[in-house]
C-alpha cells in the first residue's frame, strides 16, 4: 500500500469509526432507555395490579362467602323446616281430631312414673291439683289417638328427641324416652315455648338450650293449636336435637381461614367460634359485609338475610390471609413481569446482535470500496513516483502514460517534459566528461611511466651491503618535472643524479624522459662526468625550441674508498652530514643550467665520503616549500634539520625525517613545486665468521668477535657482556637447533660507537624472546638449573631481535657505548 | 681453565684459573662434586677467574644445591667485580657464600 493510499485509507476510516461510535452510541442510548422504561413500567404494571388484586380478590371472595352463605343459610333452615312442617303436619292432626272428638274413642294410654319398658313412649302428666277423670279424663285418653302419629313422627326423624302436646286445660302428653325420670304432676301452660307460642303465629323457636334430661343441645318449636272457629286447643312442641347442624357449622371450612356461624335472629342460638360476641350486631338488615375483630384477629364476616326461621348464617374470613394470597398473587404477577423484562432484555440484545452484524457487513462493504477508492486516487501518483524515480537513476526513457485528466497528468506532462531536457544535458555533459576523463587518465599514465622510471624498490642492492640509498619525490601535479636516478657503473662506483626540469605538467615530464635517459646513458658508456654534461647539454639544446632547461647534480662514489666526483649543473648543493653531525655543502664548482645554451665547460668537483656520512641531495622543492603564511622553508632551516638528526639512522629514516619536517613547516599549505629528496650512505661491511653449530667452536667465535670489537674500539665491560652474550645464544644454537649437526654463521658490523652481532642458523624455527624469564626471588631449592643463559643474554644487550626468515633463525644483538 | 686443590683440614679449596663458560663449567662440576665427596667444606677461589657463563652459573647453583643436601660448607672467595655482576644478574648472590 503506498503513503497516499494509507493516508487516504486512514481518512476514510476515521470518517467511518466517527460515524459509528455516533450510531453506536445513539443505539446504545435509545436502548439503554428502552430498557430503563420497560423496566419501570413494569414495575409499576406489577404495583397497580397488586394493589387492584387485594380489592378484586376481596370482592371476589366476598360475593362468593356470601353466595355461600346464603347457601349455607338455606340448607340448615331446609333441615328445620323440615321438623316444623311435620310439626305443623301433626298440629293439624290434634287439631283435626280436637274437631272430630265425637268420632273417636278413647286410647289408653299410662302415666309417665308408670310406664314400663325401653325406649320412647307415649305417656301423660298433669298439673298439680287435677285428677284423671271426668272431660279431663275424657281428653287424655282421646289425645290417646295421637300415639301412632307421634311415634311415626318420632321414627321419621331422628332429630326429634321429644314431641309433647299440652292442652289449654292443662292435659300434658309426650313421646319420648325420658318418662322415668319425669316428675309426678307437671304444667306445660307455664312454660315459655308455651306462652311463645300462644301470642305469636306460627312456629315459635326457642334458644339453644341444653337439654335437662340429656345433657345435650337442642331448640324447642312450638305452635299453638286452634279449632276452625278459633277456639284455641293448646301448644304442640318438639325438641329438637341440633347436634347435626352444630357439626355443620363447625365442619364448614373456607378459603382464607373462613369458618361458618351461625345466629338466631333473636340471639337465641349462636354456633361457631366468637358467634356469641358477635350475636348482638345482627339484628335486621339484608345480607352484607362486615369488618370486625375476632380475638385479636381482623376478620370479614359475610352475611346472608336472615330465613324465616330467623337463622342467620356468616361466614368469617381471615383478612390476613386475604392480604397474603394478594401478595402471593402479587408475587406471581411481579415474575411474570420480571420474566417478560427479560424476555424483552434478550430481544434487545438479539437486536444488538443484529444490529452489530449489520455494522460489521457495512464495515467490511465500506473497507473494500474505501482500499479501491483510495488505490484510485494513488495508484497514479504510486506510477508516477516509480517513473519519476527512474529519472533520479539516470533512466530518462519517461513516456507520459497516466490518464487521469486531473492535475497528476498535468504532472506526468511535466515530467516528461523534464526528462526529455534532462536527456540533452546529460548527454552533452557526458560527451564533455568523457573528454576530460580521458586526458585525466592520459594524465594518470603519464604519471605512473614517469614515476616507473624512478627507481623505487629500496633496498635497490640488497646484495652490496655497504650501500644504504633511499629517495622520494612528492610531485606538484600529476606528472613533475623533478627526477632523481641512481646505478651502479661498475663493481665498485655508483652513480647518484638529482634534477630539476623548468616548467611543470606535462612538457616538463617529457623534457625530463629525454634528458634521463640521455645522462643514464651518457654516464654508463663510462665518460667522465664533465664530458657527459657538455654532451648531454648540446644534445639537448638541438631542439629545444620551447627553451626548456634543466638544474642537474651527478656524483659518481666509489664503494671502498668513498670518493666523490661531482658536476653542477646549477642545482642546489647537496650535504654531507659528517657522523660528528657538521654540513659541508658541495656548492662550488657550480656550472650553467643544461640545455640553456649550447657549447657549454663543466668542471668536475671532488669530495670524500666516510664512513658514517650520510650524503644528501634535493631540489628546490625542498628551499622554497612554503608555510601558509607565505614564508620559504630556506637552507638555513634544511641545515638546521640535517644537523639535528642525532644519531646516525639510516638513509630511510634521514629522508623521511627530513620530508617530515618540511612537512610540518608547510602545514597543509599548497604545494608549490616538486619536492624530490635523496640519500645516501656508506656503511661499513660487516665481518662473517661461518663455523660447525658445536660448542668446540666456541673459542674461534669468541676470538673472531673480540678481534672484531678490539678493532671497534669497544669498552671492555661492553665488549665482555656482549662476548658473553654471544656464547649464551651461540650455545642454545649448538644444543637445540639441530637433530644432529649445523652451521652458523656469525656476523659481526661495528662503528659510530656500536656494535651488531647476528646469529644466523637454519635449524628448527625457534624464537629465544619468547621465553619465560627466570624468578630470581627463589630460594636456591625452587631455582631451576637452566634458562639463565638467554636472560644473560638480554640483560647484556641494549637490543635483541628474532626474525625466521628463509628457513633461517636470525637473531640480532646490539650494543652501543660512549665514544 | 686449570683448577688447582689444596686441603686444610675439613676444608677443601678449589683454585680456578681462567674462565667459567660452557665447555669448561663441565669439568668445574665435575671437580666440584667430587670435592664434595671428600671434604664438608668447600671452598671455591675464583680469583683468577673474570668470566662466568651461565653454564658457570649452573655449576655454582648445582655446588649450592650440594652443600644444602648434605649440610656441608660452600664458600666463593675472591671473587672478581664482573664475575659478582653476572651472579647478581642472576639472583645467586641471595644464596651463595661470597667473601672476599
Amino acid at each position: 500500500m503506498g503513503k497516499i493510499e494509507k493516508k487516504l485509507f486512514r481518512l476514510g476510516v476515521r470518517f467511518l469509526l466517527a460515524g459509528l461510535l455516533a450510531v453506536v452510541a445513539v443505539s446504545a442510548a435509545a436502548l439503554l432507555i428502552l430498557k430503563n422504561t420497560s423496566a419501570h413500567t413494569g414495575e409499576e404494571m406489577a404495583r397497580q395490579a397488586a394493589a387492584q388484586c387485594e380489592k378484586a380478590l376481596t370482592a371476589a371472595m366476598q360475593e362468593q362467602t356470601l353466595k355461600y352463605t346464603e347457601a349455607f343459610q338455606d340448607s340448615i333452615e331446609n333441615r328445620l323446616l323440615q321438623s316444623i312442617n311435620m310439626m305443623d303436619l301433626t298440629g293439624a292432626e290434634i287439631e283435626q281430631l280436637y274437631e272430630d272428638s265425637g268420632n273417636y274413642g278413647g286410647s289408653y294410654f299410662g302415666h309417665a312414673q308408670e310406664i314400663e319398658g325401653e325406649g320412647k313412649q307415649m305417656h301423660w302428666l298433669l298439673p298439680e291439683g287435677e285428677a284423671l277423670a271426668g272431660e279431663i279424663e275424657d281428653e287424655l285418653y282421646m289425645l290417646g289417638n295421637m300415639r301412632a302419629l307421634f311415634s311415626q313422627f318420632s321414627k321419621q326423624n331422628e332429630r326429634v328427641l321429644r314431641i309433647y302436646f299440652t292442652s289449654q286445660s292443662g292435659i300434658n302428653i309426650g313421646y319420648d324416652a325420658d318418662y322415668k325420670e319425669k316428675p309426678s304432676t307437671f304444667d306445660g301452660r307455664e312454660s315459655d315455648w308455651y306462652r311463645e307460642a300462644q301470642e305469636e303465629e306460627g312456629a315459635v323457636m326457642s334458644e339453644v338450650y341444653k337439654d335437662s334430661f340429656l345433657g345435650i343441645p337442642v331448640i324447642t318449636f312450638s305452635r299453638a293449636c286452634y279449632l276452625e272457629d278459633g277456639t284455641f286447643l293448646g301448644v304442640l312442641a318438639i325438641d329438637l336435637e341440633i347436634r347435626d347442624i352444630e357439626s355443620m357449622v363447625e365442619e364448614a371450612r373456607l378459603e382464607f381461614d373462613g369458618y361458618a356461624m351461625l345466629l338466631s335472629e333473636d340471639g337465641g342460638l349462636s354456633l361457631g367460634e366468637g358467634s356469641e360476641a358477635l350475636s348482638g350486631d345482627m339484628e335486621g338488615g339484608a345480607s352484607g359485609i362486615k369488618e370486625t375483630r375476632i380475638r385479636g384477629k381482623e376478620k370479614y364476616i359475610c352475611y346472608a338475610e336472615a330465613g324465616s326461621s330467623g337463622l342467620r348464617a356468616l361466614a368469617v374470613l381471615d383478612k390476613d390471609s386475604i392480604k397474603e394470597a394478594a401478595a402471593n398473587r402479587l408475587l406471581g404477577l411481579t415474575q411474570t413481569a420480571e420474566e417478560s423484562q427479560e424476555k424483552m432484555l434478550r430481544q434487545m440484545l438479539a437486536v444488538c446482535v443484529l444490529w452489530g452484524a449489520v455494522i460489521a457487513i457495512v464495515v467490511m462493504v465500506f473497507f473494500l470500496l474505501l482500499k479501491t477508492a483510495a488505490r484510485q486516487i494513488s495508484e497514479p501518483i504510486v506510477r508516477l513516483s516509480r517513473k519519476v524515480g527512474g529519472i533520479g537513476r539516470g533512466d530518462f526513457s519517461y513516456v507520459q502514460d497516466i490518464q487521469t485528466g486531473d492535475e497528476i497528468e498535468e504532472l506526468s506532462e511535466a515530467f516528461e517534459r523534464t526528462a526529455r531536457s534532462l536527456e540533452r544535458y546529460v548527454q552533452d555533459i557526458s560527451a564533455l566528461t568523457a573528454d576530460r576523463e580521458r586526458i585525466a587518465a592520459e594524465l594518470d599514465v603519464a604519471s605512473a611511466i614517469q614515476a616507473s622510471m624512478l627507481p623505487c624498490i629500496f633496498p635497490p642492492f640488497p646484495e652490496r651491503e655497504e650501500v644504504d640509498i633511499y629517495a622520494l619525490m612528492r610531485p606538484a601535479r600529476e606528472v613533475g618535472g623533478d627526477f632523481y636516478d641512481f646505478f651502479m657503473t661498475g663493481d665498485k662506483t655508483i652513480a647518484l643524479i638529482m634534477a630539476d626540469v623548468s616548467g611543470k605538467g606535462v612538457p616538463a615530464a617529457m623534457f625530463m624522459v629525454i634528458a634521463k635517459t640521455l645522462i643514464k646513458d651518457n654516464i654508463l658508456a663510462g665518460r667522465p662526468l664533465s664530458e657527459v654534461f657538455e654532451r648531454v647539454n648540446d644534445q639537448l639544446c638541438e631542439n629545444n625550441t620551447e627553451g626548456m632547461f634543466v638544474t642537474v647534480f651527478a656524483a659518481q662514489i666509489h664503494l671502498e674508498t668513498g670518493e666523490i666526483a661531482y658536476v653542477n649543473a646549477g642545482h642546489n648543493p647537496p650535504a654531507i652530514r659528517t657522523a660528528d653531525g657538521g654540513l659541508t655543502w658541495l656548492a662550488s664548482p657550480s656550472g650553467f643550467v643544461i640545455a640553456g645554451m649550447g657549447g657549454m665547460r663543466y668542471e668536475e668537483g671532488k669530495a670524500r665520503l666516510a664512513q658514517g656520512d650520510m650524503f644528501f641531495a634535493y631540489t628546490d622543492g625542498v628551499t622554497e616549500a612554503m608555510s601558509p603564511s607565505q614564508e620559504l622553508y630556506g637552507e638555513e632551516r634544511l641545515s638546521m634539520c640535517l644537523e639535528g638528526l642525532g644519531r646516525i639512522k639510516s638513509a630511510e629514516e634521514s629522508v623521511r625525517a627530513l620530508n617530515e619536517d618540511v612537512e610540518q613547516f608547510c602545514q597543509g599549505a599548497d604545494q608549490a613545486d616538486d619536492i624530490t629528496i635523496l640519500a645516501f650512505c656508506l656503511k661499513s661491511l660487516p665481518k662473517k665468521i661461518t663455523l660447525l653449530a658445536d660448542m668446540n667452536e666456541l673459542d674461534s667465535m669468541r676470538e673472531f668477535l673480540e678481534r672484531i670489537l678490539m678493532k671497534a674500539q669497544c669498552p671492555e665491560e661492553e665488549k665482555e657482556g656482549l662476548l658473553l652474550a654471544a656464547e649464551e645464544m651461540f650455545a642454545n644454537v649448538a644444543e637445540y637447533a639441530y637433530e644432529e649437526t649445523g652451521i652458523i654463521t656469525i656476523s659481526c658490523r661495528t662503528g659510530d660507537g656500536m656494535a651488531q652481532i647476528c646469529l644466523t642458523d637454519e635449524g628448527k624455527p625457534y624464537n629465544p624472546l619468547e621465553k619465560e624469564m627466570p624468578d630470581l626471588a627463589l630460594p636456591v631449592d625452587e631455582r631451576e638449573i637452566g634458562g639463565l643463559g638467554i636472560y644473560l643474554a638480554r640483560m647484556l644487550t641494549d637490543e635483541m631481535e628474532y626474525s625466521y626468515k628463509e628457513g633461517k633463525n636470525i637473531l640480532k644483538m646490539r650494543k652501543r657505548w660512549r665514544i | 681453565m686449570e683448577i688447582t686443590e689444596s686441603r686444610q683440614g675439613e676444608e677443601l679449596t678449589l683454585k680456578v684459573e681462567g674462565r667459567i663458560d660452557t665447555n669448561t663449567s663441565r669439568q668445574l662440576q665435575e671437580r666440584l662434586l667430587l670435592a664434595f665427596q671428600k671434604a664438608g667444606e668447600i671452598v671455591l677461589d675464583l680469583g683468577g677467574t673474570d668470566y662466568i657463563s651461565s653454564a658457570g652459573l649452573r655449576v655454582l647453583l648445582i655446588g649450592a644445591k650440594t652443600a644444602k643436601a648434605k649440610q656441608a660448607g660452600f664458600v666463593l672467595l675472591h671473587v672478581q667485580d664482573r664475575v659478582k655482576g653476572v651472579i647478581q644478574m642472576s639472583g645467586f648472590h641471595q644464596f651463595l657464600d661470597i667473601r672476599q
